[in-house]
């Protein structure tokens, strides 16, 4: 699956654009979409900050157990992969995602990121993340994810502990 | 102190969308569990809700199986069609089919779904051409007769019948949509929405009629239907579709204490009043996670989350899972209509904030009690949609800076994305 670091991601947008070159999706349509906001830090101060909107593949996938006529489904590599040539159009794995990820826009058919299984297959990475210049997407198998996410949460934990610095290991 | 438990057989009545969904959350969670699916029709577990999709020839009747008979092979589940359940044994433990077969079980999910309302006045009209859109054969009788250019008329004004009016517009058909109502899909559309969507259906060759009703149905010589209308003006019609609406399929249940009024009364877990005995899907009454009132929703969407909670359940698990979130969808080529949650509520307390785009004839409505959303209506654009089933569902309390960042940004709700990002995981929807 893909992983998303906020901290590292200065809104270049190249992920998205060469999402679209890769999928051909039509106009309106986002394998990947950047957000831009702000937020203030400790201090007041407001900074711009980038999240993005992307398919997570989640292990209890919602969209897959909604669809009544299987064109979501999980393939072998783990990835959420939609079909539009089953698809009806109802929509109702739009309502189910709570990102609101699979989109219907143009063909009437869902069109959603597939996690690039073509290019893992062939050993490449996706497509979003080979071309993100500051490592911001990042590749990752669900266990490398959960021991990331574990150890930044340690990490910041240990930070708050001690007022600063990172713990030595 | 632990006994050891002997396999424990599973039946399961009914193989639609909660059935089904049962039968894989059973699978996985435990895989030897012995498990029968019993279904009423004939043939393969089909995808009622896609019906309407291969009338109008988007997808081929083989896109509307839900599974295979291999598939269900393999998964172990015995698979037996055709032989609706006729009654119940409760206290011997076992179901009767039609053909009086008998079926015992230790657990039973009853997940028969719901059958369509049939008006007496319709009595000996039987006709090919007078049909519910109901099942698969119903579907295929249409497709049948639907020939190009002919008219249809539509009797209801809810869901089905227009899912029917959809499948059906085009190919130069005329289609007539009866409505009793002063507007369609009057329970889930406010008048606003209900506009847009009628505007849309005429440009497609369908027409609406308000605050009508039929007064007869013949049939002519020749096959055609003379339908008189309560204004006394007549259509004769190639095809005449009934939909007004359906009931929980429950008249097997008749005599025992699992038959309620609206339908089988469960708990949080899904179980009956009888231990062992579950239901989910159409006949199950569960809590509207808005209100907490009681109600059957009979819809896709809930029937696939609490056949699968109910499945869990079964296998030994205790998950609540009898909260239902009202979401009805129509779409009309990509000109869709979205009603989440409790936008028509009547309760004083809420707020309601609407907004219009003319130029792709977009409208939202928004209803908040207190600093909640409860209810939203979106017609027209709708991409980021996935967004309001999530506040509703969670309950989930806005601050005053994200509801306004909503209401100055009614079109996206990106910008809520941005102030919101942990609740945007699955991981607390069964």
């Amino acid at each position: 699956m893909i992983s998303f670091n906020e901290k590292r991601c200065v809104g270049c947008y190249a992920c998205q654009v060469v999402c679209k070159m890769e999928k051909g999706f039509p106009v309106g349509v986002f394998g990947i979409t950047v957000l831009k906001g702000e937020e203030a830090d400790e201090n007041g101060v407001f900074r711009p900050v980038f999240r993005t909107s992307l398919c997570r593949h989640c292990t209890e996938a919602q969209c897959v157990r909604i669809c009544p006529v299987r064109a979501i489904t999980r393939d072998q590599h783990g990835m959420v992969v939609g079909t539009p040539e089953k698809c009806i159009g109802c929509r109702l794995c739009l309502l189910a995602c709570p990102r609101s990820v699979p989109d219907f826009t143009g063909a009437q058919r869902v069109s959603k990121c597939n996690g690039c299984v073509e290019r893992l297959q062939v050993g490449l990475q996706p497509r979003c993340v080979a071309s993100c210049p500051t490592a911001a997407l990042e590749s990752v198998t669900r266990q490398e994810l959960s021991e990331k996410k574990r150890r930044g949460y340690l990490e910041k934990r240990w930070e708050r502990r001690q007022g600063t610095g990172t713990p030595s290991r | 102190m632990k006994t050891i438990r002997k396999k424990e057989h599973i039946l399961i009545l009914g193989a639609g969308a909660a059935g089904l969904s049962a039968a894989d959350a059973i699978r996985t969670a435990s895989p030897d569990t012995p498990v029968t699916v019993v279904s009423g029709e004939k043939g393969r577990p089909y995808a009622r809700m896609a019906l309407p999709y291969y009338i109008s020839g988007k997808i081929p009747l083989e896109g509307i199986m839900t599974r295979e008979e291999k598939e269900l092979a393999r998964q172990g589940v015995t698979y037996i069609a055709g032989d609706p359940a006729a009654g119940i044994d409760i206290d011997r433990r076992r179901v009767v089919l039609r053909s009086n077969r008998k079926l015992p079980f230790d657990k039973l999910l009853i997940a028969t779904g719901s059958v369509p309302e049939y008006p007496e006045m319709l009595a000996g009209t039987e006709a090919p051409g007078v049909s519910h859109l109901w099942t698969l054969e119903d579907a295929r009788q249409i497709k049948r007769l639907a020939h190009e250019g002919s008219s249809v008329a539509v009797w209801g004004a809810g869901f089905v019948s227009f899912m029917a009016a959809k499948a059906l517009a085009g190919h130069d058909r005329k289609v007539h949509l009866i409505c009793r109502a002063d507007r369609i899909l009057r329970r889930v559309l406010d008048a606003e929405a209900a506009d847009l969507v009628d505007r849309t259906l005429f440009e497609k060759d369908v027409l609406c009629l308000k605050n009508t009703n039929v007064e007869k149905v013949e049939v002519l010589k020749g096959g055609r239907k003379r339908v008189v209308l309560n204004d006394s003006s007549e259509l004769t019609v190639d095809l005449f579709i009934i939909a007004l609406g359906t009931k929980p399929n429950i008249a097997f249940l008749e005599g025992t204490p699992l038959a309620g009024k609206k339908g089988i009364e469960v708990d949080e877990y899904l179980e009956t009043r009888i231990p062992g005995i579950y239901a989910a899907g159409d006949v199950a009454v569960v809590s509207d996670c808005v209100t907490g009132e009681r109600i059957t929703p009979a819809l896709w969407s809930t029937a696939v989350m609490e056949g699968r909670g109910a499945g869990l359940n079964m296998a030994g698990a205790r998950r609540r899972c009898d909260l239902a979130l009202l979401m009805n969808v129509v779409d009309f080529g990509g000109y869709s209509a979205i009603s989440i949650g409790h936008p028509l509520t009547k309760d004083a307390g809420a707020e309601v904030f609407q907004f219009t785009r003319e130029e792709d004839r977009s409208y939202r409505r928004f209803v908040f009690k207190e600093d909640r959303l409860i209810g939203a209506i979106v017609v027209g654009a709708c991409f980021d949609a996935g967004f309001f089933p999530m506040l509703i569902r969670r309950r989930v309390e806005l601050t005053r800076d994200q509801k306004d960042a909503l209401l100055r940004q009614p079109w996206d709700m990106a910008s809520l994305l941005m102030s919101l990002p942990s609740l945007m995981q699955a991981k607390d929807l069964v």
